[in-house]
């Protein structure tokens, strides 16, 4: 009895986390370079199957774990190329991230708002973090000079090239970390290595986010809540006769 | 719970709902010589770690990825789009266009910075001591300065900044000046003072100066003036991406509100 309340409840706030990952990919729908979080639930496994060996209720041993929820997902697929004309606005039209320096630490983005910093460094803009090219060192630049980016990654300035925009793969996406304005670390380096640049200069990714997926799955969760709560309810009745009705003497 | 949904979805009506105001602002000023739009940029706020990775469950198995929740996006900054507005012919002598990347130097006001200001609005006009000043605010002054003659009929300013003027009389000019043009670093991380004003800061670099011409600062065309940089249709398209976004956001915070009117309501059925 007690038991499936639990479930229920389980269910309440799995259905409410997915809620919360749906805000925050709609809150940032219009943020370049950003990925959508795809909230995943899995079947908890009961207490009689996940202690092997141990005591268990054997009136439980039939019944299901309930809901949980699953280890976060990043959705890496391409967002739509928007063309903003700016010259310092690059965007990646294949696989790979942009890296830069922030907090020490090398960190990616697929966000290419690019400005020339004070002391002529190549950095992004949100961030102010230096972006490296395929070396992994930072990009000076003579900002009194036109600087224009190829879509092979290679800065020029007036003719002459500079560098080359560092592109790098993760082979494995479940090692991304994100740590907010648009950067994501990656937690173990083995799962980093370069790539051939394939970019696009005037031209900014968008969000990945799509509203109507996202919209569906909003009010899909909303009724899977809904229906959990109900469960509480008609469980809470139940318990509630038990406890009222059935010792009662009349 | 709920509450991290509707706090993601407020914090998305607030940047979004600013990135009207700066529409709102560069449609308005459209018409404003030498305006530079603003462009809005987003960023993904700090994550919620429900979960990290690696941690051990009770079978010994490593989870390979953790739970993060995201807590919303924020405006990291606003980018002045600092590309060229068309050159208009106004035919006026004292108009001054800059066709390049720089920007004149003007004596501002002294509790403002250092006093100097720096502007693309070469809509010039001469005070009643002669100086070169600004049409706007308080009739800044150039600097270096520049002194026009009372008995100046013909005024003529070279690509070069060179400012000749022709007196009353006689039949040669005579150079009374040359314009100078300033370029930052990082002019993007000029300060917005308003009046076509910028001002330097610790972001934008130290001024440098250079006669027009040389240097990669622009030519200084006489009778010309800059217009606004303002594309209306782009500005448009992002009012209407941003008005939908924002309903999307209104969604969210509808949907968290009934999740936890459902929740709260749990115990009275």
């Amino acid at each position: 009895m007690l038991y499936g309340l639990y479930l229920s409840a389980a269910g309440v706030m799995a259905n409410s986390h997915r809620q919360d990952v749906i805000s925050n990919n709609l809150a940032n729908s219009e943020t370049n370079g950003f990925k959508r979080d795809m909230a995943l639930f899995m079947e908890r496994v009961p207490e009689s199957k996940s202690r092997i060996g141990q005591y268990s209720d054997p009136m439980l041993d039939r019944i299901g774990g309930g809901l949980f929820i699953a280890p976060s997902a990043i959705d890496t697929s391409a967002g739509e190329l928007e063309t903003t004309d700016g010259p310092l606005d690059v965007a990646i039209s294949g696989e790979g991230y942009f890296s830069v320096q922030s907090g020490g630490k090398q960190q990616y983005t697929r966000d290419g708002r690019l400005m020339v910093d004070r002391s002529g460094h190549l950095i992004q803009s949100g961030t102010g973090a230096k972006v490296l090219d395929i070396a992994g060192k930072p990009i000076e630049l003579d900002p009194s000079r036109l600087t224009t980016i190829a879509n092979d990654g290679t800065i020029t300035q007036d003719g002459q090239p500079i560098g080359t925009l560092g592109l790098f793969e993760i082979t494995d996406v479940s090692q991304i970390v994100k740590t907010g304005g648009n950067l994501f670390a990656v937690a173990s380096p083995a799962a980093v290595r370069p790539t051939k640049p394939e970019i696009r200069t005037g031209v900014l990714e968008r969000a990945n986010v799509d509203p109507a997926t996202e919209l569906a799955s909003l009010m899909d969760s909303q009724r899977q809540l809904e229906a959990n709560a109900n469960m509480i309810r008609y469980q809470d009745q139940t318990l509630g006769r038990l406890v009222n009705e059935v010792g009662k003497i009349s | 719970m709920a509450i991290t949904a509707l706090n993601a979805a407020a914090t998305g009506l607030k940047a979004l709902s600013t990135r009207i105001d700066v529409v709102a602002n560069n449609l308005a000023n459209a018409e404003t010589t030498a305006f530079k739009r603003s462009r809005v940029n987003f960023e993904d706020l700090m994550y919620l770690q429900l979960r990290q990775p690696g941690t051990t469950n009770a079978a010994g198995d490593v989870s390979p990825a953790g739970i993060f929740v995201g807590l919303g996006t924020r405006i990291s900054n606003t980018q002045i789009d600092l590309e060229q507005g068309s050159l208009e012919r106004t035919d006026r002598p004292l108009d001054i266009g800059i066709s390049g990347s720089g920007f004149f130097r003007v004596k501002i006001m002294d509790s403002i910075g250092d006093g100097t200001g720096y502007t693309r609005n070469g809509n010039f006009f001469v005070n009643k001591d002669g100086d070169l000043v600004l049409g706007m605010g308080d009739g800044y002054k150039m600097i270096p300065p520049i002194n026009i003659p009372s008995n100046s009929t013909d005024i003529n300013i070279a690509e070069d900044g060179t400012v000749s003027v022709l007196r009353s009389g006689q039949t040669t000019k005579t150079t009374v000046g040359q314009l100078r043009i300033t370029q930052f670093v990082n002019p993007q991380g000029l300060k917005l003072l308003g009046g076509s004003i910028y001002t330097e800061t610790e972001a934008s670099g130290a001024p440098t100066e250079t006669a027009p011409g040389d240097g990669g600062g622009g030519k200084t065309l006489q009778a010309f003036l800059e217009a606004s940089n303002v594309d209306p249709v782009k500005e448009l398209v992002s009012l209407i991406k941003t008005q939908r976004a924002f309903e999307l956001n209104s969604q969210s915070i509808q949907t968290a509100d009934q999740a936890l009117q459902t929740i709260g309501n749990l115990r009275r059925g």
